[in-house]
């Protein structure tokens, strides 16, 4: 049986991300179903760190994971073709002409030419599983795997979405592994594949949290209405347009109403909202649970999204949540399940706050169906046998 | 043939479109019910169309002489711009781009501070129309710590005047079409700080011009031809880099101002949200 091998720019215990944070779990997961599963990566800590070794060179254990890490690339700030690749150019199949700064961009992002050396020339009884899709690791490993290339794009849609390295990338792998039914569907628009080519594969989430949302509330000093969201404030999460709605909601009906935040970095909230927004910051695990658990409604804005962590644990607390109809994903996620409602204007988002808001019953009802959905599709169990199959079968 | 005139509008025409332009958002806003420009707002509009006609740089500039040795000067100069154009261009394309996204973000707080001012006069008029409704300071919290306690305040408390009856549910309508319903007798509302919002880091991205991008070639004539500029950019770096860094020491403190000035939108909408919701509460809905 060949070794899975995820290929992931960074990977360890101190390493943050979603991508990076799912190709652990999974990895763990395609352990623990017996498959021989190994991770290659760079030396380096995460994207919210300096391009420059964190961890050791050299083989590592993670989770019981045989873990190899490369020497990770400074960035460069020209078109830049890597060694391995260049040194096999007879053999590859020939690039197309690419726009300079989509080549520019490969180029700035982490890398390591000793990890691609390795995909070329360690390749045999691996199958490559290359996560997530816009980095260097990715593109260039993808080339030199050649039929043993799989991806797990972690896709959304944003502008590198439609750049022509991706798209070409995305033709020529053997397999694309989606987290949700909505990802599918965009890679098979953005890209036109086959559509035997694009596996929903899932994602999983850790089933085993239980939040305690007295307590929260107590701690916290909290009575009333409560909403929450779980994130970072990035481009695309859309927490400006979430802001801007919440206040002008609260204006317009001037009814007792908390909102808590909880993730890395500040959210920018003006010193005049401080009453109306609670930002916690990045907290422990147990007292994000207990925040879901304390909220009336999860409210998520986002529109880039491949599966959304963040929503599947708000259900699997119970909580109704309420979404951006533009995200195709966490909408879909929404439909299928009825745990929650879907704003697509500001009307919408008001209507169904009032809804839901003003019906204990209903919120429960909502929340339990939420609840249903992520105990049945989010098994990591599941999720690495369908990987499996995907990849090997 | 390289042309050395603009090929733009003269001012006078851009002024007459800018003119016709003003008449119309003017009538607009008068058809949205909102009270005629004063003064202030006037001089915004003007300083904002003066901002429209200068925010391009054109390093082609007529080059023209009457006298025969002028002409042969003016020919020399066309010559070397010519010459030059593969390095000055895109110097100066950069400054555009820059200048394009900061006078739209310029035109965009325009419209976001029309609007606050807007809202003001709204909460005023509401304000004076309820006598007594101001007697109480607006919760310096917010509404957060006002009613209701426990997790199950939530459903049991009135958050929303228009939340008060219960969602028709068991009748065979989707929820969904329940909120799209509901949402058609929601007021419309604008949000014009969420298009500033978008809109600066397009001017952060572009706020640094840089006059040292990639001089490379694929054959060899054309590496031959990157090496002659890379050796002509080099020389004329005592000339070329002082004005850039100029320029992009301006571009930061004017992203900075602006990034500055959406802040402070920011913390007025927040201050008369307040005051909306408080004069909700005191007008007694959303208790």
């Amino acid at each position: 049986m060949d070794t899975i091998t995820i290929v992931v720019p960074w990977f360890g215990p101190d390493t943050a991300g979603g991508a990076e944070t799912q190709a652990r779990q999974l990895a763990a997961a395609i352990r623990q179903q017996g498959a021989p599963v190994e991770v290659w990566t760079t030396d380096g800590r995460d994207s919210f760190a300096p391009p420059e070794p964190h961890y050791r060179t050299g083989p590592d254990e993670v989770d019981g994971v045989p873990v190899r890490r490369f020497p990770i690339l400074p960035p460069t700030f020209a078109p830049r073709v890597p060694p391995p690749v260049a040194r096999r150019a007879a053999s590859l199949p020939a690039l197309p002409d690419f726009p300079e700064r989509e080549l520019l961009q490969l180029g700035w992002l982490a890398s390591s030419d000793e990890l691609l050396e390795a995909v070329a020339s360690e390749g045999d009884g691996r199958q490559f599983l290359f996560v997530p899709y816009p980095f260097p690791t990715t593109f260039w490993g993808a080339l030199l795997a050649g039929e043993r290339a799989h991806l797990l794009p972690c896709l959304h849609d944003e502008p590198y979405a439609r750049h022509a390295t991706f798209r070409w990338m995305f033709r020529r792998v053997r397999r694309v592994l989606a987290n949700s039914r909505g990802e599918a569907e965009l890679a098979l628009r953005l890209y036109d594949l086959p559509p035997e080519r694009v596996v929903v594969a899932g994602e999983g989430i850790d089933l085993t949290p239980r939040g305690d949302g007295a307590a929260f509330r107590e701690r916290r000093g909290i009575s009333g209405p409560l909403l929450m969201y779980a994130g970072r404030d990035a481009p695309g999460k859309n927490v400006p347009l979430l802001l801007a709605y919440l206040r002008e909601y609260w204006a317009r009906r001037g009814g007792p109403l908390t909102f808590v935040r909880t993730g890395r970095g500040p959210m920018g909230v003006p010193e005049s909202l401080r009453g109306l927004v609670l930002d916690l910051g990045d907290v422990p695990h147990q007292e994000r649970h207990d925040a879901y658990a304390a909220a009336d409604v999860y409210v998520h804005a986002s529109t880039y999204e491949s599966f959304s962590i963040v929503l599947m644990e708000a259900w699997l607390q119970g909580t109704p949540a309420l979404v951006n109809a533009a995200c195709a994903v966490t909408r879909q996620a929404v439909e299928e399940s009825g745990g929650g409602l879907a704003f697509g204007s500001f009307a919408e988002f008001a209507a169904a706050l009032d809804v839901l808001l003003a019906d204990a019953e209903l919120r429960r009802e909502l929340g339990e169906r939420g609840r249903a959905y992520v105990l049945e599709h989010c098994r990591w169990d599941e999720v690495a046998r369908r990987t499996i199959a995907a990849i090997l079968g | 043939m390289m042309s050395e005139q603009p090929a733009s509008l003269g001012p006078a025409e851009v002024g007459a479109i800018l003119e016709q332009l003003r008449t119309e958002v003017r009538a607009r806003r008068l058809a949205r019910g909102v009270a005629a420009e004063g003064p202030l707002e006037r001089d915004l509009g003007r300083a904002l169309d003066e901002l429209e006609l200068h925010r391009v740089v054109s390093a082609h500039w007529p080059l023209t002489a009457r006298t025969l040795p002028g002409r042969v000067v003016a020919l020399v100069n066309k010559i070397v711009r010519r010459a030059l154009r593969w390095y000055i261009n895109p110097i100066v394309e950069q400054q555009n781009a820059y200048n394009d996204a900061a006078a739209r973000a310029l035109r965009l707080l325009a419209d976001a501070y029309l609007d606050l001012g807007e809202q003001l006069a709204e909460v005023r008029a509401a304000l004076e129309a309820t006598p007594g409704a101001d007697e109480r300071p607006p919760h310096a919290g917010g509404p957060s710590g006002a009613a209701a306690g426990g997790e199950q305040a939530a459903g049991g408390s009135r958050p929303a005047a228009g939340a008060s009856e219960s969602p028709a549910r068991g009748e065979g309508v989707p929820l969904q079409e329940v909120v799209r319903a509901r949402a058609e007798a929601e007021p419309p509302a604008r949000f014009p700080d969420l298009a500033l919002a978008e809109q600066l880091p397009r001017v952060s991205e572009l706020q640094a011009v840089s006059a040292h991008w990639a001089l490379v070639g694929r054959r060899p004539h054309e590496q031959l031809i990157a090496l002659a500029k890379r050796v002509v950019r080099q020389y004329l770096r005592w000339l070329i880099n002082p004005i850039v860094e100029q320029q992009n020491a301006a571009n930061a403190a004017l992203t900075e101002a602006l990034a500055s000035l959406h802040r402070l939108d920011a913390e007025r909408r927040g201050e008369i949200a307040r005051l909306r919701a408080h004069r909700r509460r005191a007008a007694g809905h959303g208790q």
